[in-house]
Order: structure tokens, then sequence, then C-alpha cells
């Protein structure tokens, strides 16, 4: 062994280790918008209907009709005689949930050497930091399904290869409150949509500029990936699983009764090793060959558009 | 979350040389690309404006099982049927297209002349594959992606499908509907007197057909 005098980096020699590992944090990462955008009512609803629904049994798939009901006025009718029977209409939809799975793999001198590094949102423990996983790729699987509709929309707002207006987004929300929505509805824009906005509100005239929604927008524009409450009903968000078209984002605001999803709960059978069976998705533990193991994330979840008036496509360039 | 068949092991992907023979010392960024193929559907009353051309807005039916009532590994028959309910019409896998100035030809890895995939590796070192569009394409320069775009191509492309469903001269009522968003747009912005508002307008002006534009724009824009 080399010998030296005693300093912080030739000290006594090859004694010294170079680097010891700090601890494992989580890292930054885009996805962490979709957690903020599944606290929203309108997702919380959408959830909310989807266990209402109760499992699925004898059926793959659930079929909802849709009857117009309540639509109609009655007619002037002349005293003795008939009036034309009305017939009732119905649309159905159907959602038919498929499996989905992310898997990890943590050999046992790995688990050894490094799980008490895990610190913060980690939990210092392999299994417990696996079941949040679980959770956060749920979600962003789920928000990535559900924003997927946004290229199957009949309504839509905003133009191809312009930029995004504030203009735009206010007609879209009264366009979908004229087609019924009085309720909540859950904005998704990316960036490039929130920094049009932006600049469109810098360059608005004085006194719609310095009005309190605009200095609203410009005050908590950055501070999450909640944007805003604009136009009374509608919640912004930022979001980056946004659908493009051609050179065009697809957008989407979705109003309560825009989408649906159906999870199908599936107990683990006795012989498998559970990990946690959370509902939404089960977490499984299987044991590979060379002292590995492989943490299996699984949810059979569906996604679906529920009522095209409550959801419109928010088109702009990308 | 990838997409698995029932009692499928693992998550395997399939493993295929890529559309374009791409040879690369880093894996292809695939950005927005999608997971999973889809079909594209056009309707005659969903239109829009693009350079000055009328086209088609198309919609997507994606192969995702799960999405809009599509069984396990059936391809798109939920979300395609829930598109036709809705009045629209198939794009076939096999329309004849021209992207990057070539003509698009099924065969080898070409399963769709409107669809491309793309192999590339992902965080895990796992084999992914994607699909984009056949008017994008990954130009790699070191460990950088960059997509480039064929707009005219997607263009022409768009105004052909549009014929699916309109093969003769299209109705005044589509030029309405292809026209209300822009022309609205376009009414909003020539009351307002500022740099971007003159910027946006002029962009809104290229994409609507020159005839069709609301006269107080045209002047405002001079």
């Amino acid at each position: 062994m080399a010998a030296g005098s005693w300093r912080t980096d030739a000290g006594i020699g090859d004694a010294n280790v170079a680097l010891v590992n700090g601890p494992i944090q989580m890292a930054m990462n885009a996805t962490t918008k979709n957690q903020i955008a599944i606290a929203d009512p309108v997702i919380q609803g959408i959830l909310a209907r989807d266990t209402g629904y109760s499992q699925l049994i004898g059926a793959l798939g659930l079929q909802q009709s849709f009857a117009a009901i309540g639509q109609g006025k009655m007619t002037a009718t002349a005293e003795g005689s008939d009036v034309a029977a009305t017939n009732f209409t119905i649309g159905t939809t159907s959602l038919t949930p498929a499996r989905r799975e992310f898997a990890r793999n943590a050999s046992d001198m790995a688990r050894a050497l490094q799980e008490k590094l895990l610190s913060g949102q980690l939990a210092p423990d392999m299994y417990a930091m696996m079941v949040y996983e679980g959770y956060l790729v749920w979600g962003n699987t789920f928000i990535d399904l559900l924003v997927a509709h946004a290229s199957a929309t009949t309504y839509e707002a905003g133009t191809t290869g312009t930029g995004l207006l504030w203009s735009t987004i206010m007609h879209m929300v009264y366009d979908m409150v004229d087609r019924g929505n009085t309720g909540p509805i859950a904005g998704f824009i990316s960036v490039k949509g929130i920094k049009d906005l932006a600049d469109d509100t810098l360059s608005l005239g004085g006194a719609v500029q310095m009005s309190q929604q605009a200095q609203q927008f410009l005050d908590i524009g950055a501070s999450g990936a909640r944007i805003g409450t604009f136009f009374g009903n509608l919640h912004l968000y930022m979001n980056s699983e946004l659908d493009t078209d051609g050179a065009d984002t697809l957008g989407i605001a979705v109003g309560s009764e825009g989408l649906d999803s159906k999870h199908q709960i599936v107990n683990l059978p006795y012989e498998a090793i559970s990990l946690v069976e959370a509902g939404l998705y089960t977490v499984e533990l299987k044991r590979a060959a060379g002292g590995t193991t492989r943490t299996s994330v699984a949810t059979y979840n569906a996604t679906g558009i529920r009522q095209q008036r409550a959801l419109s496509a928010i088109r702009y360039a990308t | 979350m990838a997409i698995v068949r029932e009692g499928d092991p693992i998550i395997q992907d399939q493993f295929s040389l890529d559309q374009t023979q791409l040879i690369t010392s880093s894996p292809i960024d695939l950005g927005h690309a999608r997971e999973e193929p889809y079909t594209l559907f056009v309707s005659p009353s969903q239109l829009m404006c693009k350079f000055g051309r009328i086209v088609g807005r198309l919609s997507k039916a994606l192969h995702t099982p799960g999405q809009n009532g599509n069984g396990k590994a059936t391809g798109d028959t939920g979300a395609g049927a829930y598109l036709m309910t809705q009045g629209m019409t198939r794009v076939p896998h096999d329309f004849e297209c021209v992207a990057f100035g070539k003509a698009r030809v099924i065969g080898g890895n070409v399963q769709s002349t409107y669809l491309d995939s793309y192999v590339s590796t992902d965080i895990s070192g796992n084999r992914i594959r994607r699909w984009v569009d056949a008017w994008h394409r990954p130009v790699q320069l070191g460990h950088l992606t960059e997509w480039e775009f064929d707009e005219d191509g997607y263009c022409d492309f768009l105004e052909r499908c549009l014929k699916i469903v309109t093969p003769g001269k299209i109705s005044d009522l589509q030029i309405r509907i292809a026209t209300k968003s822009l022309i609205k747009q376009i009414e909003g912005l020539t009351d307002r007197d500022d740099a971007r508002s003159r910027r946006m307008l002029a962009v809104c002006l290229l994409h609507l057909p020159p005839d069709l534009a609301p006269k107080k724009a045209k002047k405002a824009k001079k």
C-alpha cells in the first residue's frame, strides 16, 4: 500500500475508498404530472363509476346503453286525433378489460447490498417500493389510456398548425356546456399548449390582461401540473401522455360523462406469492432461477368513450 | 404497462428488423410513437383546413386491448366498430400512399401503407416496438434522434382520405364545417391589435383556402 501524507485525496493512499454510496432516491420525471391528474374530480368520478359497475361475472365485457329519454316536447294535437308515437333510441358503448403488466427483477444479492439505501419516497423496503411503483405505473397507464381517446372524438376545438388561444378554450367550454355538460370538465394539454396560452395572456389588452383570471394564470401557472380553474368549470392540467396527429397535438377536455373505465379485480390464486392486491392492480412475486425475484404488477382494465357530447379534442400545433 | 396476452409469462416484444433498416449506435428516441398500431377512420362530416386545402380530420382506432371496446388481441374490432357507429369509414391499410416522395408498398416489415414501426431499446434494455405514421421518420446523429415530418405528403394523404367518403365535389356544408373554427378564430383575432395576434392571423389565413377568408381579415392582414 502506498503511503503518503494524510490529506483529503492522497491521504493514506489506497486505503481510501473513492466513493461510498449515498441513499437511492426517486428521480424526477415528466410522469409525476399523471398523479395530479388522477386526483381531479372528473377522473375520480370515472373511477367511482368503475367501482359501481361491480365485478364482471360470466362475460368478458360490459355494455352500456344510453336511452334518449326526456328530450322531446309535446305536440299540439286536435281534439279526437292521435299523435304519432316516437320510437325510443339507444346508443351503446362497451368496455372489455385486458391484461396489462409491468415487471422488475431484483436479485437476492442486490437486495442485501442496496435495500437499506432506499430513502425518501422509496421506503426502506424493496417490497413497499414495488407496491408504490405499482400504483405509479398503474396511474401512468390509466391516464395514457384515457387521453388517447382524443383521437376518436366527434367534437374538436382549435385549428391545425396554429398555436392555442384562450378564445379557443373559452369557446370549447361554452360548446361543451351547450351540449349538456353543466358539471366540471378536466382539460389536459401539453407544455406547448400552456406556453401558447401564456403568450396569449401576455398579449391580451389592458383590462383583460389585468383581470383577476389572467393574473391568477400568470401567478400559479407554473406552480404545478394543475394550471388552474378557468371559465367556471374547466380544470386545466399540463400532461405529457397526449396523442399527436401529424404535426398537431391532441389535448382533451373530459366532462364527467365523457369517458368510462372498467377494472376487473383479479384475486391471485393460492399458489401465487401475493405482495399486494390493491384492487386496481395486483403485485405478485415470482422466484426465477439464479436467486432473483420477479415482481410483477398487473391490472385488467378497459377505457372507453361514454358520451361524445361530454368530450372535446383540443388541437394545436406541436 | 405493456400489453400482455392472458397467460403469457413475461413481457416480450416482437423481434423484427425495423422498417428502414436503421443501423444506429444508440437506441432511437421513440418519443410520441404509439405502443400499438392503429387504424385510421374518415368521416364526411369531420374536416379541417390545412395549407389552403380542405382535408379529412381522421380518427384513430387503436389496437390496444381494452381501448374503446377492443377485446383481447383482436386488433381494432371494438374501437373500429364504435367509430363506425359514429358514421366513420375505415381507411384500409393498403390505401395508396406516398410518403417522403416514395410510394408505400406492403411487404416485408411494412404491414400498412400509412403506418411504420420502429424497434428500439427501452430504459431497462428490453427491445420495444413502436408505431408512427409513415410521414414521420427518425434521423439520428450520435445519440440524438430528430423526427422528420413530410407535411405536404401527410396533407395529400388527408385530402385523399376525404375522397373515400366524398368522391365528388365537396358540399357547401362540408366547406362550412371545415372552415368554421378557423373563421371563428380569425374573427376573434381581427379585433385585436398586437404583434402576436397579427402573427396568429397570418397563420390562420395560411390554412384557410384564400377565396373563403372573411373580407375583414384580408384587410387586417394588409
